[in-house]
């Protein structure tokens, strides 16, 4: 019995000391736990747009994306639901930090892929860092067997390209708010005018109404599009609606498209005049591997 | 796995991307533009109404309804600069043009306006050369045109009106009716097409109907 209080004295004694430990290492100031910001928005995309989210490691995203037709197409057409493009894609987190994917949208049979890098999370505690700061890159493929009708192109007209880097921040609970310089090269251009690189800056805000529903904003600006009609930019007002395992993201948007090159250069509707689709985005993270960091 | 996949993935794509970033700056070809045919109809129909820029109004200063009067608001090589050009991307306000109620004009036309403005700002009138009908074939001219007007309405699982115009034998019975060239000649009893747009160019409409009197070959 006395021996058994003894161990039981000893070890009591050693959790004590070490968990006196780390307040010790408080007191010297040499706290090593870095809070990271999460959750700035519920899921890698804005709407559109890449958000400043990353997926976690060895979490799989499929994303099922849907534009219906033009609202403004009326009854006849259903409002627009008896047209679709739809994009499938599917993203991985590499680690928590590389998330690579790829996706394919019906529309010019276009294929899709990018990487994403994130160089600075927001953080506070060890290291304060105010803002995170993710680097993308991306290409499309034009996969249309006869992608110019009656012109006769290489193989490089296919493609464009993406760079974007997003500079955002959770400034509370509720608020986030991120920006993101683009700069997009199409190889071929449908005019002599219209500039094969184009410039942009994406602003993207998410604003959260309860622990479900957010809104969202997700606009675009072209700075040198040809013809300069500002009405064209895309612009995406929308919801997201979290559960379980699912976001829904609900919208109405201007821009048909589905990947960056389609939705920056095609020929978007003008709010102005309705004309607007009503789209949705679904996304269901598949955890493939367990988390072994962050 | 997955990991492993992706990461490849991850390379392959920043490969190409970043090192063999294969940066071309092509664009369609595009046909030549002639004033008389191309720029004053859109022109005239769109700023020369009543009230507007045209001989007895004048508005601002601006008389439409020649050639010298719209080279008034042109810069000839810099669309950039030229007032014409500018006014017509204000979406709202008292500066829009055409103002409210009129539409304002369609993408195509103001990116045609600014690249005749960007070749010269030319009165081109003796247009044969800008509109060739010598060499009209239905692959090479006529499919390319209702492409560009026609197949965004008329083709897919539901096209407009059940009318799909997607491929000769489609095209065909409605060349036969004489509704294609009566929709885009806008005469009645025919549906005006493009629907809510403007006519197609002159150019465009004499090709289709030069290829419609040779037969509406197939070639």
């Amino acid at each position: 019995m006395r021996r058994i209080f003894t161990f039981l004295i000893i070890i009591l004694g050693f959790s004590f000391v070490q968990a006196q430990e780390p307040s010790m290492l408080d007191l010297l100031g040499e706290d090593k736990t870095i809070n990271y910001e999460a959750y700035a928005f519920k899921s890698p995309r804005v709407i559109n747009s890449h958000s400043l989210e990353m997926l976690h490691a060895g979490s799989l995203d499929f994303r099922i994306l849907h534009r219906f037709g033009r609202l403004d197409q009326g009854l006849y057409d259903v409002f627009g639901l008896d047209n679709a493009s739809i994009r499938l894609s599917f993203d991985y987190g590499i680690t928590s930090n590389l998330t690579a994917g790829f996706g394919r949208t019906n529309q010019k049979k276009e294929l899709d892929g990018f990487v994403k890098y994130r160089i600075l999370r927001q953080s506070t505690g060890a290291r304060t860092m105010p803002i995170s700061l993710l680097w993308i890159s991306g290409i499309t493929w034009n996969g249309l067997k006869d992608p110019f009708p009656g012109v006769s192109t290489t193989s490089s007209d296919r493609l464009a390209y993406y760079h974007q880097v997003i500079v955002g921040r959770k400034f509370s609970d509720r608020f986030s708010l991120q920006l993101a310089p683009t700069i997009l090269h199409r190889n071929i251009t449908p005019q002599s005018l219209d500039p094969n690189t184009l410039y942009a800056a994406e602003l993207g805000m998410r604003y959260k109404l309860s622990n479900r529903l957010a809104l969202l904003l997700d606009y675009t600006h072209v700075f040198n599009r040809f013809p300069g009609l500002i009405v064209r930019n895309p612009l995406s007002i929308g919801v997201d609606i979290e559960t379980g395992g699912h976001v829904f993201q609900l919208h109405f948007t201007n821009a048909a498209g589905l990947n960056e090159r389609a939705y920056l250069t095609d020929i978007n509707g003008s709010w102005l005049k309705g004309e607007i689709q009503f789209g949705f985005n679904l996304s269901r993270v598949f955890q493939l591997k367990n988390p072994t960091d962050n | 796995m997955y990991a492993k996949i992706y990461f490849r993935l991850a390379i392959g794509l920043l490969i190409p991307i970043l090192l063999l970033n294969n940066c071309t700056k092509n664009h369609l070809p595009e046909p030549a533009i002639c004033y008389q045919t191309d720029i004053e109809p859109i022109i005239i129909s769109n700023c020369t109404q009543s009230g507007c820029h045209n001989g007895s109004d004048v508005v601002a200063g601006y008389n439409f309804s020649s050639y010298e009067g719209i080279l008034k608001a042109v810069t000839p090589g810099d669309y950039r600069s030229s007032e014409l050009y500018n006014v017509l991307l204000i979406p709202f306000g008292e500066k829009r043009m055409p103002q409210a109620p009129y539409d304002l004009l369609r993408d195509m036309d103001i990116a045609l306006i600014a690249r005749w403005i960007e070749e010269g700002a030319v009165n081109t009138i003796d247009c044969q050369s800008a509109c060739d009908t010598s060499n009209i074939g239905f692959a090479l001219t006529i499919k390319p045109i209702i492409s560009t007007y026609c197949t965004g309405c008329h083709s897919g699982s539901q096209p407009q009106g059940d009318i799909d115009l997607n491929s000769w034998t489609k095209v065909k019975p409605f060349v036969d009716n004489g509704s294609l060239l009566g929709s885009i000649k806008h005469s009645s009893p025919f549906s005006a097409m493009p629907k809510n747009g403007s006519m197609l160019p002159n150019c465009q409409i004499r090709l289709i109907e030069k290829w419609i009197a040779d037969g509406a070959p197939n070639n």
